[in-house]
């Protein structure tokens, strides 16, 4: 037999075949991975945290709701019960509902001609309004609160980092997995499938609207409690070595202890071993004056300072105030938001 | 490193993992006796007091019983309560909305240590 696939010859033994008197086979292509059909497109998890022990493969599957002909998962729910839990579970008062339905829906719902049938019970009366001017007023919020939290929580730490850290928070699929969690995402109202990857924006903006509407609602403070339980909550276990990338660390630790009046950074091995073989390790530290910054360890010279410099960098950023150590309160007064407090005037470098 | 629940929870915020219960019952079946009773007493007290909760009743006629929880991670679990008391699905019902949403996994091992060596792997500087 001649595989369509692959254009190779099917090991299929004729002789066989003649012997038993079977039919030719109806499928044409071999079993060789080069002929299986193409992988499937991947499930809706996002992000590198692997978190592998969340599995979105049980999302009912979607299916049009024949009452309001839009895209919908899952199969007997009521919309409006739905709703309700929602706005329960996060927080929302009951006279907030339509406010939060908006938040829901999005702009390909309403361009979507009226179906037959509409007044079933238990459809989602569509409101004439989209989420996008909730979702751009939401996306500004979640932004700025995740900011102030960040500049509270690490007073030491260079804009970049800090933005590097921003970004692993509020990247789209991080955003979607959270949206997906808070149960948001079944709510949305829509003409586009969801379950598609490229549609993450249109999930994201469903939770940037549904935090305008609690700003709106409730005040910048239910707003900001929100964001810091739900968004930045997601920086518990997070390992910042993975998370800062750091462009040109020698220049930012000589920056850094020239402004703290220190003395510049040496590297000095300190051990070594199996320098002549394929694989030596090199461990280098970094000091400044007789103190060590930090050490590294790498397999060439080079690669162990980097290793050591990074190490340091590390160490002085993630100096946090102890009273905003996760769970976080005391969040509510705007008086307690003061980004720039005096610095404290001892080496900073001195707690190791 | 701790072991930390699914999407943090609990860390700042705790919200129930359940989002959705569907208990299915057959109106005539001797084994649907216990849930029968569970839903004439119980089911309303228990709805009012977990709003963040939907609870569906379905009739499944000729069936035995059943309860489907849908969770907020998007797995699903199915408990059958055929020939349950009521206090047996009051207790599964409860088991549910304390759940995680994980799915169940059988472990292999009995145990788990974060610190599986006692005196320390071998590395090239230990005896240095």
């Amino acid at each position: 037999m001649f595989c369509r696939g692959c254009r190779n010859l099917w090991s299929v033994s004729s002789v066989q075949r003649s012997i038993r008197r079977l039919p030719p086979p109806p499928v044409t292509k071999c079993r060789s991975i080069s002929c299986l059909p193409a992988v499937w497109s991947e499930p809706r998890t996002s992000t590198g945290e692997g978190d592998k022990v969340l599995n979105l493969d049980t999302v009912p599957s979607w299916s049009v709701d024949p009452r309001t002909q839009e895209w919908r998962p899952g199969s007997n729910w009521n919309y409006d019960k739905e709703l309700f839990a929602l706005a329960r579970r996060l927080g929302h008062d009951l006279a907030d509902l339509p406010r939060l339905q908006t938040a829901l829906t999005h702009r390909s719902a309403l361009t979507r001609q009226p179906a037959q049938g509409e007044e079933g019970q238990g459809a989602p009366d569509v409101p004439p309004e989209h989420n996008s001017r909730l979702s751009f007023l939401g996306k500004t919020l979640v932004q700025y609160f995740v900011t102030e939290h960040l500049l509270k929580v690490y007073p030491k730490m260079e804009a970049d980092s800090l933005g590097d850290i921003a970004k692993f928070l509020l990247n789209d699929p991080a955003l979607a997995k959270c949206t997906d969690h808070l149960g948001i995402t079944d709510l949305i109202v829509s003409q586009k499938r969801l379950d598609d990857p490229s549609k993450q924006k249109i999930i994201v903006r469903a939770l940037l609207a549904t935090v305008a509407c609690l700003h709106l609602d409730k005040g910048p403070s239910a707003a900001r409690k929100f964001v810091t339980e739900f968004i930045t909550s997601k920086m518990a276990g997070v390992d910042l070595h993975e998370v800062i990338k750091l462009q040109h660390p020698r220049h930012i630790l000589r920056s850094i202890l020239s402004s703290l009046g220190m003395p510049r950074a040496e590297s000095r091995l300190l051990k070594e071993t199996g320098r002549a073989t394929h694989f030596p390790t090199f461990v280098v530290g970094v000091y400044s004056g007789e103190r060590l910054l930090g050490e590294g360890c790498g397999t060439s010279l080079k690669r162990a300072e980097r290793e050591a410099i990074v190490a340091a960098l590390h160490k002085h950023f993630a100096t946090q105030l102890a009273a905003v150590s996760v769970p976080l309160k005391d969040y509510d007064r705007e008086g307690d938001i003061d980004f720039f407090q005096p610095s404290s005037n001892e080496d900073d470098k001195a707690e190791d | 490193m701790a072991h930390l629940a699914p999407m943090n929870n609990g860390c700042v915020r705790y919200i129930c993992q359940l989002k959705r219960l569907t208990l299915q019952y057959c109106k005539n079946g001797g084994s649907s006796r216990g849930i029968r009773e569970f839903l004439s007493e119980t089911v309303a007290q228990f709805a009012k007091e977990n709003p963040h909760l939907t609870v569906y009743v379905r009739q499944r006629p000729g069936r035995h019983p059943r309860i489907v929880a849908e969770f907020l991670s998007g797995n699903s679990r199915v408990v059958s309560v055929k020939n349950m008391s009521v206090e047996e699905v009051a207790g599964h019902i409860s088991l549910l909305r304390t759940s995680s949403g994980i799915k169940t996994v059988k472990l292999a091992k009995p145990w788990h240590t974060d610190n599986p060596s006692i005196q320390g792997n071998w590395t090239p500087f230990l005896y240095k």
